[in-house]
């Protein structure tokens, strides 16, 4: 037993033995020929234009009130009228961010209804350009831009219920 | 009497080419109606359609997550490639438009070529995206083999009461029309 476990342990040293090996030396061979191999790189990934605009915006309720004074003239038996019309804006700020990966420029307009076309529009920023969304964090805060709007002009004193009176139009390009 | 006889003679004389005059009339309104008469340009409707666009299918991967609308507003996304084909062959319009599930709004999408109307889907509801659409009746006749300058008009829609909000998106395209 003793000799049969001494030679399995002499067998597995031997085995475990490191040999050191030396690669032959590489002689020239005179028929052989060095043939270079040249690459390059072709850049062939298309990458289409995609645009991802977001658009948010307010109540878009604005209030038409005429505030003054209407003085009798016992002269002439008729009013003199002074009064101040004021619009004033509820959720009128429109917003866009850009996730494209193109500039865009988002422009405003105001187009109101022929039965109230008295009633005017105008923006805080009539166009808001925005850089490309390459290379930018989702919420980098460049690629966002605000507008407000405002209502300008007369409204008929018969309208006292919010009523739609035209549409703003955000053209992207 | 014979006087009287031939006074009935003129007048049926007369009669007959003024019936045949009018059948040929009707002939000709008739077939003008059916194969010659322009279509009405598509009005804008003041509230969604009924009917769900049946080319629009579903953004796969889209969660759902909605943009932070304020209140009494709304909130869109658009995304969509600038380039559209028509192909008169088949009537239809290849494109690549998506109302992602981040939007609060439904969307009726038309393209708009020289303010005319083309092409208009029915409700396109969020996290939903069309590939084709087809023409609108007398569109292909108004069209040209070349390449036009149009735009996206994205109407928006409260998806609850179906009313169309203020904001009216237009996005600049350019179509493709192949024979």
């Amino acid at each position: 037993m003793k000799k049969f476990v001494s030679i399995f342990l002499t067998l597995a040293l031997v085995l475990a033995m490191s040999t050191t090996a030396f690669a032959a030396t590489i002689e020239s061979n005179p028929d052989s020929r060095d043939i270079d191999v040249n690459a390059k790189y072709v850049g062939g990934v298309s990458v289409p234009t995609r645009y991802s605009v977001d658009l948010t915006w307010g109540a878009m309720e604005f209030t038409y009130t005429v505030s003054g004074t209407k003085t009798w003239d016992p002269e002439t038996h008729t009013y003199t009228t002074s009064t101040q019309p004021v619009w004033t804006a509820s959720g009128n700020t429109i917003t866009v961010t850009n996730h494209s990966n193109t500039d865009i420029t988002a422009s405003f307009a105001f187009s109101a209804l022929t039965a109230y076309n008295t009633v005017t529009g105008s923006f805080s920023s009539a166009s808001l350009t925005l850089p490309t969304a390459e290379g930018k964090a989702v919420n980098d805060a460049v690629l966002t831009g605000q507008t407000s709007f405002t209502l300008g002009g007369t409204l008929a004193s018969d309208i006292t219920d919010f009523t739609n009176v035209g549409t703003v139009i955000v053209t992207i390009s | 009497m014979s006087g009287n006889f031939e006074r009935k003679e003129i007048k049926k004389n007369w009669l007959i080419p003024v019936l045949m005059a009018g059948i040929v009339i009707c002939i000709g309104v008739t077939i003008w109606a059916l194969f010659f008469r322009q279509s009405g340009e598509a009005l804008v409707p003041d509230y969604a359609p009924q009917e769900t666009e049946q080319n629009a299918r579903p953004i796969e991967g889209d969660d759902g997550a909605k943009l932070d609308a304020p209140e009494g507003g709304g909130a869109i996304s658009l995304e969509y490639d600038s380039h559209v084909t028509v192909d008169l062959s088949d009537g239809k319009a290849y494109l690549s438009y998506a109302n992602p599930g981040k939007s609060t709004q439904d969307i009726v999408l038309r393209i708009e070529i020289q303010d005319t109307a083309v092409i208009q889907s029915g409700t396109i509801r969020p996290g939903n995206q069309v590939s084709e659409l087809e023409l609108l009746d007398g569109a292909a006749d108004k069209l040209q083999e070349g390449v036009y300058d149009a735009v996206f008009r994205i109407l928006s829609y409260d998806p609850v009461t179906g009313e169309k909000a203020m904001v009216d998106t237009l996005a600049e395209i350019t179509v493709t029309v192949q024979p």
